[in-house]
C-alpha cells in the first residue's frame, strides 16, 4: 500500500513539474527560453568554478602557512636550543674549569670567575656562587649589591640541591638578587647547579647561579613573530604556563585569551583545534633541556588580506566571464531561434493571407521543417483550387439549370402559338415569331456567357415581349424607355425577362384589351448605379405577397416559366454583391414595379471575364466560410 | 522581444557595475593605514613605557599607524596646540592627548573637535565640570583616597598629631585637583595635619632640596610620578629626616624605588590599560565615523614591598618591557 502511495505521489510530483515546465514554455518564446536555460547553466557553472578555485587557493594558502610555521618553528627551536646549550656550557665551564679548579679564597679564582663573566657578558646578566648556607662567595658584576633575599628559599637554589647531577633552568623571571643602579628590572633565565668547591683544604659544596639574559630568547621570538601576519608564536612550559607571547600583556589583563594548556598537552606535531572559538592549526615543537614548548598558531582565516583580495579577483573575474557568456548566449540563442521565429512569422502571415512565401533558412532541421510546411501549404492550395473548381462547375451547372428553366414552358407555348399561326395561314406573323424566338434563344445561350450587354438583355426582353404580345393578341402594350448610356453596360443575362413574365402573369396578362394594360421597361443610370425597372398597371399585389416574393419562393404561386423573382435576385447578388439585387414595389389594383439595381460597369470582354472570375472567387470565399 | 532586449541590457549594466565595484575593492585594499598621533609631555621619558606599549599593541591589533610626537615639557595650552597643529598639517587621522594644564585647554580642544577625533588619557581637562570628551584615565580622586587609607592603616600609633607634607603635580590639572581632594577627604577625622603643600615643577629647581628645607613632617605624600621619582631617589640619603614616603607613580623607576625601600607604599595606575583602551576607542571611531567614543576608568593598584616578585606583579611589570 505504501509503495503504491509513494508511486502515486512520485507520479503526481512528476506531473506537477511537467505542467510547470509546460506553463513556462508556453509563457516564453523560444529565444527567451534558450537564453534563460543557457544563462542559468552559465551562472551555476561560473559560481561552482569560482568556489572551487577559491577553496583550492584558500587551502593552498593554509598549507603554505602551516608549512612556513613548521619550518620557522623548527629553526627557532634550534636557535633557542643553541642559546641554552651555550649557557649550559658556560655553566659547566665555571663549574669544572674555575670552581673545581681553584680555591675559592684564591685571588685567581676571583680573576677567572670575573674573566669568564666578562667574556660572556653579552649573554649573561649575572653570575654568583653561594655556599651551602646560601651565603654569597662570589658574584659578577661586582658593582651589584646584594638584596636582602633569602637565597635558600628560592626555587633555583632548591632545585639545584634536590637534583644534584642536573643543571636546573628556571622560567624567565625578574632578577631579584642584586640591586640595580639603573632603576630597571632585568628579566633573566636562571641556570643553577650544585657544585663542589675547594675552600683551602676543605672540600665543600655550593650552588652556582648563572643568570642568562632573557632578552636573548625574547629577541629570537620577537623576530619570529615579526612579519608573521596572522600567524603567531608563543612559548609555554609543558604545563601550559605562558613564558612568552606577543600579546602577553593583553593576556595578563584578560584582554586576550590563549588556550596554552591544550597546546602544551600535545606532543610535537601539527594539530587542528579551536582557539578562542576560531578553528586554527597549531604547530607544537619542544625545546631541549627545558621541556618548554614553542607553539605556532595558524588561524583558519590566515592571510585574510590576500585571501580577501583573491576573493575579489575571483568575483570580478566571474562577473566579467558571466557578462561575456551572456553575450555569447544571447548570440547563440538568437542564431538558433531566429530561423524558427521567422518560420513562425511567415506561417502566421501565410495564414492571414499577407504573404504567400514560407521562410526557408537556418539549420538543416529547420530548413527541412520549413520545406515540409511549404509543401503542405502548396498541397492544401492545390486541393482548395480543385475544390473551388468543382464548386464553380457545380454553380455554373446550377446557373445553367436556372437559366435553362425558362426554356421548356416558354418554348412549348411559343411553338404551340407558331403551330397555330401556321395552321391559320398567318405565315408572316409565324415568321416574325420564329425570328423573335431565334433571337431570344441566341441571347439565352450567349455562348455560355453569364454577363452580357444590357442592350442584348433588352433585345432578349423585346423578343420575348414580341412573342408574348402575339400570344396575348396585343391585349397590353409594351414600352421600352432606355437611356443610351445604359445599353453598353454589363448585366447578368436573363434578369429582365422573368420580370416581364411576372408582369404578364400577375399584372396585365389577364386584362382585357380595352382595360389598357401596359408594361413599361425603363433603364437609367444614377451615379455609378443602373436601375432597370419593369412596371405594369395590373392588379398589383398585397404587401404580404411582395414580402414573400424575394424571401420565400414556396409561398408564391408559380406561373409561366416558373422562374421565381428570387432567382433573379440571387443571381444579381452572386454576380455583383449583397448591396445590389431586386426590389418589388406593388399596390393592389394599382400595379407592380420591379427594379433591378446593378452597378454601372461598361461592357468589354475583359470586364466580362473579370466579373465572371470575381463571381467565382466570391463563391469560393463563401464556401470557405461555410 | 523588446522586453528581452531591455532585460539583457539591464543585466549587463548591473554586472558592469558589480565588476567595477569589486575591481575598486581590489585596489582599495592597498590604501594606507590610518594614522594616530599621541601627544604626551616628554614622550621619550621612561614613565610612558607601559602607556606606549599599550598604545602600540592596540594600534597593531587595529591596523593603525602610531605617531608618538616627539615632545618636551608641555606647560600650557599653547604648547599643546602647537603640537596638535603640526600633526594636523601632517594629516593625521586622530589624536590621543594627555591634556595640558589650564582652563584654556578645553577651549582649544573645542576647536579640534569636529575636525579630527581625539581621546584624552590620564586625566580630563582642568575645569569645574567634566569636559564631556571621551577620556581613559584612572579615578584620580580614588587614588588620593587609597593613599589616605593606606596611611591610616600603616600607622599603628594612629595619625593623630602627625604632620604630612604633600607634593602635588602641576597646578590647574584635573589629576592634581582630584588626587588632593581624595587625599584630604580620606584623611579627614584621622587627626593628622597637612603641614604644607608644594606644586612640583619639572626641570626648574632641585625639588629634593626644596622639600628638605621645608618644615619637617612625618609623612611625605607625593601625588605626581615625576616628583615621586626625583624625591624618592634622594630619600636614600635620608634627606627628609626620616619622613616616610607614600606616592603615586606608574613608572618602573617608581617600583624600583619601592623595592629599594626608598618609599613605603606605591599606588600604581595601569598605564598599559590606559593606552590599550584609548587606542581601541579611537580605532572604533575611525572604523565607524558615527561611533560615539566611551570614557572609561582604568585599574589602580596599591603595591607594597612584600608584594614585589610575586607572579602577579611580575605579569604587571611585563608591560614595561
Amino acid at each position: 500500500m505504501d509503495q503504491k502511495k509513494n508511486r502515486k505521489k512520485k507520479h503526481e510530483k512528476r506531473n506537477t513539474i511537467q505542467n510547470m515546465m509546460q506553463n513556462i514554455s508556453a509563457w516564453m518564446d523560444i529565444q527567451s527560453l534558450l537564453m534563460t536555460v543557457l544563462s542559468a547553466m552559465t551562472i551555476v557553472t561560473t559560481i561552482v568554478m569560482g568556489l572551487l578555485i577559491y577553496s583550492r587557493f584558500k587551502m593552498s594558502v593554509k598549507e603554505t602557512a602551516i608549512s612556513n610555521a613548521e619550518s620557522r618553528i623548527e629553526s627557532t627551536v634550534d636557535q633557542v636550543n643553541n642559546e641554552l646549550r651555550n649557557m649550559r656550557q658556560i655553566c659547566n665551564a665555571v663549574n669544572y674549569n674555575i670552581v673545581q679548579e681553584y680555591d675559592i679564597s684564591d685571588q685567581e679564582f676571583s680573576r677567572q670567575f670575573s674573566l669568564l663573566y666578562e667574556v660572556n657578558n653579552d649573554k649573561l646578566q649575572s653570575m654568583a656562587l653561594y655556599d651551602s648556607d646560601g651565603k654569597i662567595i662570589a658574584a659578577e658584576p661586582v658593582a651589584t649589591r646584594e638584596k636582602n633575599q633569602k637565597v635558600t628559599e628560592q626555587d633555583w637554589y632548591k632545585s639545584a640541591i634536590d637534583e644534584i647531577e642536573n643543571i636546573h633552568i628556571s622560567t624567565p623571571h625578574i632578577q631579584d638578587l642584586f640591586e640595580n643602579e639603573t632603576y630597571q628590572y632585568n628579566w633573566v633565565v636562571s641556570l643553577s647547579s650544585l657544585v663542589d668547591m675547594n675552600h683551602g683544604d676543605t672540600p665543600d659544596s655550593g650552588v652556582l647561579l648563572v643568570d642568562m639574559k632573557y632578552s636573548m630568547i625574547e629577541e629570537v621570538l620577537d623576530n619570529l613573530n615579526e612579519a608573521a601576519g596572522e600567524t603567531y608564536y608563543y612559548l609555554c612550559t609543558d604545563d601550559g604556563e605562558i613564558l612568552y607571547h606577543p600579546r602577553k600583556a593583553e593576556i595578563d589583563r584578560g584582554f586576550f585569551t590563549e588556550d596554552s594548556s591544550t597546546a602544551a598537552g600535545y606532543a610535537d606535531g601539527t594539530y587542528e583545534i579551536s582557539v578562542n572559538g576560531v578553528k586554527s592549526n597549531i604547530v607544537v615543537n619542544s625545546l631541549s633541556y627545558t621541556g618548554w614548548k614553542l607553539v605556532g598558531v595558524v588561524p583558519e582565516g590566515v592571510q585574510t588580506a590576500s585571501i580577501n583580495k583573491f576573493r575579489y579577483y575571483i568575483i570580478a573575474t566571474a562577473i566579467i566571464l558571466l557578462m561575456m557568456l551572456f553575450v555569447v548566449n544571447k548570440i547563440m540563442a538568437r542564431k538558433i531561434s531566429k530561423p524558427i521565429l521567422k518560420l513562425d512569422e511567415s506561417v502566421k502571415s501565410y495564414e492571414t493571407g499577407e504573404k504567400t512565401e514560407i521562410y526557408i533558412g537556418g539549420a538543416s532541421e529547420i530548413r527541412h521543417l520549413a520545406y515540409s510546411v511549404q509543401n503542405s501549404y502548396k498541397q492544401i492550395e492545390q486541393l482548395m483550387e480543385e475544390i473551388i473548381r468543382q464548386q464553380n462547375k457545380r454553380r455554373k451547372s446550377e446557373m445553367d439549370a436556372l437559366q435553362s428553366q425558362i426554356n421548356p414552358h416558354f418554348l412549348y407555348n411559343t411553338l404551340e402559338s407558331i403551330t397555330w399561326m401556321v395552321e391559320a395561314n398567318k405565315n408572316e406573323e409565324a415568321v416574325f415569331m420564329i425570328s423573335e424566338l431565334a433571337k431570344l434563344l441566341r441571347i439565352s445561350l450567349s455562348k455560355g456567357k453569364t454577363v452580357i450587354r444590357i442592350s442584348e438583355e433588352l433585345q432578349h426582353s423585346k423578343s420575348y415581349m414580341n412573342i408574348q404580345q402575339i400570344r396575348y393578341k396585343d391585349r397590353f402594350q409594351v414600352e421600352f424607355l432606355i437611356d443610351k448610356n445604359v445599353e453598353e453596360c454589363c448585366t447578368v443575362k436573363l434578369v429582365v425577362q422573368p420580370l416581364l413574365e411576372n408582369a404578364i402573369y400577375y399584372g396585365v396578362g389577364n386584362m382585357d384589351e380595352d382595360e389598357g394594360g401596359k408594361i413599361i421597361v425603363r433603364g437609367e443610370q444614377k451615379g455609378n448605379d443602373i436601375f432597370l425597372s419593369v412596371e405594369d398597371n395590373g392588379m398589383g399585389m398585397s404587401q404580404e405577397v411582395v414580402d414573400n416574393l424575394l424571401t420565400n419562393s414556396e409561398k408564391v404561386p408559380k406561373h409561366g416559366s416558373g422562374v421565381g423573382l428570387i432567382n433573379v435576385h440571387t443571381r444579381i447578388q452572386l454576380m455583383f454583391g449583397k448591396e445590389y439585387g431586386l426590389k418589388i414595389y406593388s399596390e393592389p389594383d394599382e400595379g407592380t414595379k420591379a427594379v433591378i439595381h446593378i452597378p454601372a460597369i461598361p461592357y468589354s470582354e475583359e470586364k466580362r471575364g473579370e466579373l465572371e472570375n470575381q463571381n467565382r472567387k466570391r463563391e469560393r470565399v463563401e464556401d470557405e466560410k461555410k | 522581444m523588446k522586453k528581452n532586449k531591455i532585460t539583457f541590457i539591464l543585466t549587463e549594466l548591473m554586472l558592469i557595475v558589480l565588476a567595477a565595484f569589486f575591481i575598486i575593492r581590489i585596489f582599495s585594499d592597498n590604501e594606507s593605514m590610518k594614522r594616530v598621533a599621541v601627544i604626551v609631555e616628554d614622550s621619550g621619558d621612561k614613565r610612558w613605557d607601559a602607556l606606549l606599549n599599550g598604545l602600540k599593541q592596540s594600534a597593531e591589533n587595529n591596523n593603525l599607524h602610531l605617531i608618538i610626537c616627539n615632545t618636551d615639557l608641555i606647560e600650557s595650552m599653547e604648547d599643546e596646540e602647537e603640537l596638535i597643529n603640526e600633526q594636523l598639517q601632517n594629516n593625521v587621522d586622530a589624536f590621543v592627548i594627555c591634556p595640558a594644564p589650564g582652563k584654556e585647554t578645553k577651549t582649544m580642544l573645542n576647536r579640534l573637535q569636529g575636525e579630527k577625533p581625539f581621546i584624552l588619557i590620564n586625566e580630563d581637562t582642568y575645569a569645574e565640570e567634566p569636559s564631556g570628551y571621551a577620556t581613559v584615565k584612572p579615578d584620580n580622586y580614588k587614588i588620593g583616597q587609597m593613599l589616605a587609607e593606606r596611611l591610616i592603616q600603616d600607622d599603628e600609633e594612629q595619625l593623630e598629631n602627625k604632620k604630612i607634607g604633600v607634593i602635588l603635580g602641576k597646578a590647574e590639572t584635573e589629576e592634581n585637583v582630584n588626587r588632593i581632594a581624595g587625599l584630604k577627604d580620606g584623611l579627614e577625622g584621622s587627626g593628622c595635619e597637612i603641614s604644607w603643600e608644594y606644586n612640583y615643577a619639572r626641570g626648574n629647581q632641585n625639588t629634593s632640596e626644596i622639600i628638605a628645607s621645608k618644615k619637617q613632617v612625618d609623612y611625605l605624600v607625593i601625588l605626581d610620578n615625576w616628583a615621586l621619582e626625583e624625591v624618592g631617589e634622594a630619600a636614600e640619603e635620608n634627606k627628609y629626616h626620616g619622613a616616610k614616603i607614600y606616592g603615586v607613580g606608574s613608572s618602573e623607576k617608581a617600583i624600583v624605588l619601592l623595592d629599594n625601600q626608598n618609599i613605603e607604599c606605591l599606588v600604581v595606575p595601569d598605564d598599559y590599560e590606559t593606552g590599550y583602551k584609548s587606542m581601541n576607542e579611537i580605532a572604533k571611531k575611525l572604523r565607524h565615523s558615527f561611533y560615539k567614543m566611551n570614557s572609561c576608568e582604568t585599574e589602580v593598584r596599591i603595591i607594597n614591598k612584600e608584594d614585589l616578585y610575586s607572579k602577579d606583579l611580575e605579569r604587571f611589570l611585563y608591560s614595561y618591557e
